[in-house]
């Protein structure tokens, strides 16, 4: 991925095309550094947790993001979201730099990506009731009636499966999958074209999760939304993805559809997801194949960053940082070494 | 290593639960958390005890434990080697806790104390309850830590919790639940707050200390995907009873109770057609304070039928396969759950 248009090969659209055609939402080189804090002991030395990537979500499409934390992958949810400014490269909503626009134009397109977090619990106001939750961020978009801000939450939460009764209660009397619905119809009422969903069902049991992916899954479908979704789980992101992105220490190693990424990897790195992840099959024990937890970000090991947990690792993989080269159509990985072979370029 | 730990009945089931009851007694009325549970464990034997929040799993292990709230009681029978834990008191209780029966939480944090270091932690319970010295019991530590598979060991001891990272803390709780030894080892999630690639070294540091220290453990998940890979058998509970236990490859290749089937349908795994409409449970586990005359899943089952509302189910059993339901999935129809592949692996 050497440059924005070419971030995802399947999708990326010729710089010229008219702005419908365009990704709704496209990254460019996209860093994101912290300043290491005095506490942790590592004071001015600057922590990378996005390090120069590219991405590119189409119109209603989804878009997975995988890795251990620390990986960087919340932090360029919260890019997209703008909820953090890059520190480098550049993020455009369709087809225009974010940088550039005005304040309001700004704000509008603030209201077009909306985020659905891990524990709707905490990011839904305790204070409030259920329809007044909904209703904010139509409040805040002003210019609508209240009659009319009173039919759309109604319509909201019926299409998320709260009913009208339980409008009137506070987030405490729900279940954590009645607060995630509640959380994606605050999501929905500005009618997005983006969701960037951090880890929205890791905390929710199995039979609610499925209720909430099969929400999702339709509600995708009526409406043509686009997901970003960010998880740790591969079976939730092979399942509800059209495309992958692997990260590790703030950059992507490998990408590609889930069938192929998941049955037949090219990163050493991904073969290691596939191996922890706990599949339930009977006698399918999860497997250790790295050892240790990822290095600091602060001090990321020359070269390719994986090396220093990599089974494949060899002394060029400390001198030279792989490049992302293509394994398949839309299929990168950034591996020396690589589980199978490249397309010849 | 002192072992003082008697070799309860080695062979036989170390950890004998029967006909437990656990109230929880609120300000207005009575949590029937946990009724009429009865299981065995033997050494070196790992069951899993799998369910939906508030099933009663967790105050299942809080009791093996002896570490139920002030306003719980407890009837029936647990013993732990020839010792019946029910009807202690708190501090007969705490001599057991962390010489007979290890205990490992979710949250490593919750379990150590920030404020002390890492080799006094762990060797705490030599000291208090086998009068090991300080010397002797630092040097017991180091060895736990190495054997949990903490680097550098010798260094650790002198180290504060929050020093290390989330899965080392894990290993740290891990050696200090340990370090005496215990006949029973109870581990409520003890890999959900940690990445995929932690778990899998968690488990397997599990897997390995079971065969080498011979305990017998109990444990407690939401996961299918970790109980698939790591125990001898299931144990599968609802409304705080058991609704299906027996062998982990009967659970999930013939499970009988239709809890069971519906769980085991809701489950994502790499295998299931991506973006097919998932299976789901409608409804929410039932209100234990009122608990209903019938089976208390025949609300939220698909094969109620009238007889299911009026008593509640007798166990039928096939070998050490048990079920509680009055009209079982039929082995001989489709299975829930399809044959397993092992094209992701």
């Amino acid at each position: 991925m050497s440059s924005g248009d070419t971030a995802m090969d399947a999708t990326a659209a010729p710089p010229a095309a008219d702005a419908a055609d365009r990704p709704l939402i496209e990254l460019v080189n996209v860093s994101k550094h912290y300043r290491g804090s005095g506490l942790t002991g590592q004071a001015g030395a600057p922590v990378l947790a996005v390090a120069g990537v590219d991405l590119a979500v189409p119109p209603g499409a989804s878009v997975g993001i995988v890795g251990e934390s620390g990986c960087g992958k919340s932090t360029l949810g919260r890019v997209v979201v703008g909820l953090e400014k890059p520190t480098g490269g550049a993020v455009l909503l369709r087809g225009k730099r974010v940088a550039d626009m005005g304040h309001g134009e700004r704000r509008a397109s603030r209201r077009e990506i909306q985020m659905m977090f891990q524990d709707p619990y905490a990011a839904l106001n305790p204070r409030m009731t259920l329809d007044r939750i909904i209703e904010e961020p139509l409040r805040a978009r002003g210019g609508i009636s209240r009659t009319d801000r009173r039919d759309r939450v109604r319509r909201l939460a019926d299409e998320v499966g709260i009913s009208a009764a339980q409008l009137g209660r506070y987030p405490r009397e729900l279940s954590g999958g009645q607060r995630q619905r509640v959380g994606l119809a605050r999501a929905l009422a500005t009618n997005p074209a983006l969701i960037v969903a951090d880890e929205p069902v890791s905390a929710l049991d199995v039979s609610v999760r499925s209720q909430i992916l099969n929400l999702m899954a339709s509600l995708q479908a009526e409406h043509n939304i686009g997901y970003l979704m960010i998880s740790h789980d591969l079976t939730v992101i092979h399942y509800f993805t059209d495309h992958v992105v692997v990260m590790y220490l703030g950059k992507f190693v490998e990408s590609g559809p889930p069938e192929e990424l998941f049955r037949s990897p090219a990163h050493h790195y991904t073969q290691a997801l596939i191996d922890a992840a706990p599949d339930p099959v009977p006698g399918r024990a999860t497997a250790v194949t790295i050892r240790g937890e990822l290095p600091s970000a602060a001090a990321p090991p020359s070269g390719c960053r994986f090396r220093t947990r990599c089974p494949a690792a060899q002394d060029r993989c400390a001198e030279e940082e792989p490049v992302l080269r293509a394994f398949g159509p839309a299929h990168q990985a950034a591996c020396h070494f690589p589980l199978k072979e490249a397309v010849p370029a | 290593m002192t072992d003082t730990t008697k070799q309860a009945n080695s062979g036989g089931p170390v950890l004998r639960v029967s006909g437990l009851d656990v109230d929880i007694k609120l300000p207005h009325s009575v949590v029937h958390a946990v009724q009429g549970v009865s299981l065995e464990v033997s050494r070196g034997e790992t069951v899993g005890v799998v369910g939906e929040s508030g099933c009663g799993k967790s105050t299942l292990g809080l009791a093996l434990a002896g570490l139920l709230p002030p306003e719980a009681v407890a009837r029936g029978s647990i013993q732990v080697g020839d010792r019946e834990l029910v009807g202690l008191r708190e501090r007969q209780l705490r001599a057991i806790r962390g010489t007979e029966v290890g205990i490992v939480f979710q949250d490593p944090m919750t379990s150590l104390n920030p404020t002390k270091r890492i080799g006094a932690q762990v060797g705490e319970a030599l000291r208090l309850q086998r009068g090991v010295g300080k010397a002797a019991a630092l040097e017991a530590a180091a060895d736990m830590l190495d054997r949990v598979g903490l680097p550098r060991p010798r260094e650790q001891l002198s180290r504060f919790p929050h020093e290390l990272s989330g899965g080392m803390r894990q290993r740290v709780v891990i050696a200090a639940a340990l370090i005496c030894e215990p006949v029973v080892l109870v581990a409520d999630e003890p890999t959900t707050a940690l990445d995929v690639t932690t778990q899998a070294q968690i488990l397997e540091l599990f897997d390995r200390l079971s065969d080498e220290l011979g305990m017998a453990t109990l444990l407690v998940t939401h996961d299918m995907g970790v109980v698939a890979g790591h125990a001898d058998r299931v144990f599968v509970m609802y409304a705080g009873r058991e609704a299906e236990s027996g062998e982990t490859r009967a659970i999930f290749d013939e499970p009988r109770h239709r809890y069971t089937g519906a769980l085991l349908g809701s489950v994502l795994r790499m295998e299931t057609p991506r973006r097919s409409r998932l299976g789901t449970i409608p409804g929410r586990p039932p209100d234990l304070t009122a608990p209903a005359a019938g089976c208390p899943f025949a609300p939220r089952c698909e094969a109620a039928a009238d007889d299911c509302g009026t008593a509640l189910p007798e166990a039928s059993a096939d070998g050490g396969h048990r079920w509680s339901c009055l009209h079982p999935i039929d082995s001989e129809q489709p299975k829930l759950v399809a044959e397993a592949q092992d094209e992701f692996r």
